[in-house]
């Protein structure tokens, strides 16, 4: 392999943890005011960012390979991976900046925290052995279970970080369970490669497959708790509504982001050879979390619990795209990236409408918003009318590449139980929509102050509309560029 | 490669079985051929007959946790030495220079903890190395 | 043909005329929050702007000939064979006419609107574009994409600016129309990649699809998909309860818009797709739809005769003129096919000038209930005038223009469905009753109550913006060979291929009928 690839290959990790050390080094050392934290994230951000770049320019095609013996990968796929997950927390920082900068000294482990986080996403992503997924998952996770509970001021956000940690915890236990079964039936935990596991999947034959399906079980478990697919999403609702206002959008966001990579690479590139066992697994996990999720988002009383049964119905129409296994890969990555963006921008609204610190936001919080702050009820309009895949928003763009691969896939029921949930589930984005335009206040209700948007946050929401809608009109370019985000 | 030979572990195997064999016998052993006369003072926890005035397991100040997380970094790091020094030569430069960058992150980590207060047990003190303002709740925070 | 006219043919008219409105909404947006008295003239000459490019194409339409003309073609993606293909034939041609003619009455209609000014008359042109995207695409995904996002303004129109139980008709009209078009979109995907697999690519042009041939059981499931969804925005019979909720609630525009246009968005796509793309299945389902078609008719005739309140009377007339479009539709014969388009438009201009009347009154005495009001010809002969008129064209008198539709659809289904233009025709008898007895309790006899007797009789604008559709009421129901004209090329074409593709014979007048159904009657 290209020696001088070594370090390369893992610079937009080096870059971003670079940036961590220098940011709580200068930090101690000069307690400096929040701008500095800004150019040192930033920084970091940035070349991570351009580290991505230049890996998708120059290995998306075919002088890619792995690298620190099959640990790491460089390809399309872990490169757009850095692509879409840097900018999202760049944006997701500036969502949160009033929040970390409320936080005094302790705002710099925030915004470390934040880029451990991306790094480890990134890590999943471009992981190409069990081993170093796990560890990316971990540092991932890790740093999201603290930023769950950040400001630590209410119980909820307690329980909330502490619910996430332990069912995390939970869920990377089952994960490496997985990993170690895998590794039992086909004796590596490497994926590329001479005697890598996809190497010998395709070239044997397994007469008992039943440890090498048990692991296989195990894994989708493991990272469909990461995604919130049901039945493991139970966390979801409670770790969202209870996560500052600020941190739910990165934290909402990054999951599904990092999940999905690590979900899609090892599903496809790894265990592709064993793609009749696990598509009908991923088919009835995709149902019943567009099921489940739809059905519970409808009783839901509070905005951002809304917007988390409704990120588990998302995660059902993106595995929805996985069933058409490596083919759906790039209609994965357009729905997901522009989910993330949407989910990224409705939670930044909730955290202006109902406080950076606040974890509920109930909806009577929305009551008459369209007249409060037209723009931010603007903003929100088009973030749930995207979620709800109405044409001309990138929501309804992804939708249609996820069902066209599911159809191509020979999933029609699957389909139809999608789109029967999309309807369903017009009636809770509707529902928010009442509250913010047809809604008056309740008399008496006490409201929150008029919501304060921060620059951040309005550049964030800037950003979010002009992507909803420039890829919901002309959805083409970004899948033409994605159908090379392939894994090895 | 899949087809590992398990031979290999036997002896483990066996340590392991031996161990957990002995252990559990000798305790049963103890149990079965011991005398046992038991007298009220024989079952106070003090031989001596000191009434104990409080349970035993008690709440801990929460800074002893922080010392021994600390510990816990060190001691890994102890654990990469050792694996580090047993092939240094075989390692060579590549492999001192991945230990420096290894312990320079560790000493960056001590540091950012030493700078931050987390090592002064004195908590009037520690109010200095924060801020005022956020300083208040901080510090009320890590000492709940 | 010679140079002007081929310039004039390759000038992109159709995205022109979707773009107009649409512009013209973002135009409104951007106004200034304290001009607001420049908001109804921009968005009143937007939409007079696009009623022009709609003349345009009307006066440069090819009469006689059968397929789409003014035909644009983008690709936009290979891979899934999406391209922005616009086209329109004599039947969107009409439709596209309609929609523009009514727009400008219904914004000049809507000067009783007073909140949030400029997202109202935004969201009537943002409608206005989706409505006329929806009659010239010619890519299913396109269509769709139209048919979907003339959702969103809508529902605003209705929950915003509408009546007292606006919020719960705006979800229903939503959650109705979504769940049909739901089911649209899969079975458009399931189309489009069953394509693939014949022509080796997927495609969603509509004119490439009808070179496809799908399995007898792929007609019947696509069939039931697009016309559940066109069915519920037709209404066609037990699907037509979000109707009357979202007629009564929505304000006088949004009424006028959604009996004169939005309903014969469904009524076109049964049409342009159902009939073209599922032959097989069409000619096997007629005697169903058949059925549905004149439930409708006189459900919709009955219930509208014992509706106290007069808005809540002209939207169930209109589930039963409806339901005359859909049987002429589903008689699968030359006459009945261009009746039903006929009709479209009748019903569309009648009711659309209903509404407005209904709403005129309204505003006057803010209330609906045919009881508040007796006698009133005496103290408003102008709108006495007016109703009458109108409703005798709605109840399909010559020589308006309902009769001639009405007429044209009971000759077609007669030919192939004798049974059921029989059933329908007691519809017309009942539209009479219906109508004209609500007139008679409304105008006629002495005033009954006192509040009506100061009542002003029209204004200006109100006559001014019933007067081009009385004029075109009377036109098309002495003259309306010039529509029948533009249509008959289009409605053969979609016959020749029903004929093509099936073992079905169009009957003629003096040629026995040939349908199963025929057949087994004794």
């Amino acid at each position: 392999m290209n020696g001088s690839l070594t370090f390369l290959s893992v610079a937009p990790e080096i870059a971003l943890a670079a940036a961590v050390v220098l940011l709580l080094l200068v930090e101690v050392t000069f307690k400096p005011r929040a701008w500095a934290w800004a150019v040192v994230a930033g920084a970091g951000l940035a070349a991570g960012t351009a580290l991505s770049a230049w890996q998708w320019v120059a290995h998306r095609g075919a002088d890619t390979g792995t690298f620190w013996n099959g640990m790491i990968a460089v390809d399309g796929f872990a490169a757009l991976a850095g692509l879409l997950v840097f900018p999202l927390a760049g944006l997701g920082l500036m969502s949160a900046w009033r929040l970390a900068a409320s936080q005094g000294r302790r705002g710099a482990e925030f915004i470390a925290l934040v880029l451990l986080a991306a790094a480890g996403a990134h890590l999943m992503a471009a992981a190409a052995d069990f081993i170093m997924l796990f560890i990316g998952l971990e540092v991932f996770s890790l740093s999201l279970y603290v930023l769950a509970g950040f400001t630590r001021e209410r119980v909820d956000a307690d329980e909330a970080s502490l619910k996430y940690f332990l069912l995390g915890a939970f869920a990377s236990a089952v994960f490496l369970y997985g990993v170690a079964l895998v590794f039992a039936a086909t004796g590596s935990t490497t994926f590329y490669g001479d005697g890598g596991i996809a190497d010998y999947l395709a070239g044997t034959v397994i007469f008992r497959p039943g440890v090498l399906l048990a692991g296989l079980a195990l894994l989708l478990v493991g990272l469909a708790f990461k995604v919130s697919a049901a039945p493991f999403h139970v966390w979801a609702p409670d770790v969202y509504q209870g996560a500052p206002g600020g941190v739910t959008g990165f934290l909402a966001a990054a999951a599904k982001v990092a999940g999905f990579a690590a979900l899609a690479r090892v599903l496809t590139a790894v265990l592709g050879a064993r793609a009749d066992d696990w598509v009908p697994a991923v088919a009835v996990l995709a149902a019943a979390s567009v099921v489940v999720g739809t059905l519970l988002a409808i009783v839901q009383d509070d905005v951002k619990r809304l917007l988390a049964y409704s990120s588990v119905a998302h995660a059902g129409f993106i595995l929805t795209a996985l069933v058409a296994g490596r083919g759906g890969v790039g209609d994965m990555w357009f729905y997901l990236a522009t989910y993330a963006v949407q989910v990224l921008g409705a939670f930044t609204v909730a955290a202006a409408v109902s406080g950076d610190r606040a974890g509920r936001s109930p909806l009577a919080h929305w009551a008459g918003l369209g007249r409060r702050a037209p723009w931010l009820a603007a903003a929100m309009t088009l973030m749930l009318l995207a979620m709800a895949g109405i044409p001309l928003t990138a929501g309804f763009a992804g939708k249609v590449a996820v069902f066209r691969a599911a159809i191509d896939a020979g999933y029609l029921w699957l389909v139809i139980v999608a789109v029967l949930a999309t309807v369903a589930g017009l009636f809770f984005y509707l529902r928010v929509i009442v509250a913010m335009y047809l809604a008056s206040p309740e008399e008496g209700a006490s409201l929150p102050a008029s919501p304060a948007v921060g620059w951040g946050a309005r550049f964030v929401l800037a950003v979010a509309a002009a992507a909803t809608l420039v890829f919901g009109i002309a959805p083409w370019p970004l899948l033409e560029v994605l159908r090379d985000a392939l894994p090895l | 490669m899949p087809q590992t030979d398990l031979s290999a572990y036997l002896p483990i195997a066996l340590m392991f079985v031996l161990v957990v064999g002995f252990s559990v016998v000798s305790l049963f052993l103890a149990r079965l051929v011991a005398p046992r006369h038991p007298t009220p003072e024989k079952v106070e926890p003090y031989e001596c007959g000191i009434v104990p005035l409080q349970e035993p397991v008690q709440r801990f100040p929460v800074k002893f946790y922080l010392v021994a997380m600390l510990y816990v970094i060190f001691d890994i790091e102890i654990v990469f030495l050792f694996a580090w020094a047993a092939s240094f030569d075989d390692l060579g430069w590549y492999g001192l220079a991945a230990v420096g960058l290894f312990t320079f992150l560790l000493i960056e980590t001590l540091v950012y903890v030493w700078r931050r207060g987390a090592l002064d047990w004195n908590l009037p003190r520690r109010r200095r190395y924060q801020r005022a303002g956020a300083a208040a709740g901080d510090a009320e925070r890590t000492a709940a | 043909m010679d140079a002007p006219l081929r310039a004039a043919m390759d000038f992109p008219i159709l995205s022109v005329i979707v773009l107009l409105p649409a512009v013209g909404g973002l135009m409104v947006l951007a106004l200034p929050r304290r001009r607001g008295e420049l908001v109804l003239p921009v968005a009143l000459a937007l939409s007079l702007i696009t009623l022009g490019a709609a003349c345009w194409l009307l006066a440069s339409f090819e009469t006689g000939v059968a397929g789409f003309q003014f035909e644009e073609q983008v690709i936009w993606y290979e891979p899934w064979g999406v391209s922005y293909h616009l086209g329109v034939d004599g039947i969107s041609l009409l439709m596209v006419l309609l929609t523009a003619f009514l727009f400008p009455i219904a914004l000049l209609a809507s000067t009783s609107i007073t909140t949030r000014v400029r997202g109202y008359f935004a969201s009537m042109l943002f409608l206005e574009a989706g409505i006329l995207g929806v009659f010239v695409a010619l890519d299913l995904l396109v269509f769709f994409a139209f048919w979907e996002v003339m959702l969103v303004p809508m529902y605003f129109i209705i929950g915003i600016w509408g009546g007292e139980r606006r919020i719960y008709a705006a979800l229903k009209f939503f959650l109705f129309t979504a769940l049909g078009s739901a089911l649209m979109l899969a079975g458009i995907l399931a189309l489009a990649l069953t394509a693939g697999d014949q022509l080796g690519r997927p495609t969603f042009d509509f004119v490439e699809l009808l070179g496809v041939d799908l399995g007898r059981a792929a007609q019947f499931w696509l069939f039931g998909a697009f016309a559940l969804s066109f069915g519920i925005k037709v209404p066609v019979f037990p699907l037509h309860t979000w109707l009357p909720d979202a007629h009564v609630e929505a304000p006088t525009a949004g009424s006028v818009i959604l009996a004169g246009v939005l309903l014969k968005m469904g009524a076109y796509g049964l049409i342009r797709f159902n009939l073209t793309l599922f032959p097989e299945a069409t000619v096997d389902l007629v005697p169903l739809l058949a059925v549905l078609a004149v439930i409708g008719i006189i459900y919709g005739a009955v219930v509208a005769t014992v509706q106290k309140d007069i808005k809540r009377l002209v939207a169930y007339s209109s589930v039963s003129h409806l339901g005359f479009v859909v049987l002429g539709i589903f008689a699968l014969t030359s006459q009945g096919l261009q009746g039903g388009v006929i009709q479209m438009v009748n019903h569309g201009l009648t009711t659309g000038a209903l509404f407005l009347l209904v709403g005129m009154i309204y505003e006057r005495r803010h209330t609906r209930q045919i009881a508040d009001y007796g006698g009133l010809a005496t103290v408003m002969p102008l709108f006495a005038g007016a109703f009458l008129f109108v409703s005798l064209a709605s109840i399909g008198l010559p020589p308006l223009n309902g009769f001639v539709g009405e007429f044209l659809v009971l000759l077609g289904s007669y030919l192939s469905l004798p049974g059921y233009a029989v059933a329908a025709s007691l519809g017309v008898v009942l539209a009479a009753v219906y109508l004209l007895w609500a007139y008679q309790r409304m105008f006629t006899g002495p005033i009954t109550v006192e509040a009506n007797r100061g009542l002003a009789d029209l204004g200006f604008r109100e006559v001014a913006l019933l007067a081009p559709i009385v004029a075109l009421v009377l036109f098309l129901g002495i003259f309306p060979k010039p529509a029948l004209d533009r249509v008959e090329p289009a409605v053969q074409g979609i016959l020749d291929r029903i004929e093509m593709t099936t073992d079905y014979q169009v009957p003629q007048f003096g040629i026995e009928a040939d349908l199963p159904e025929a057949e087994a009657r004794p």
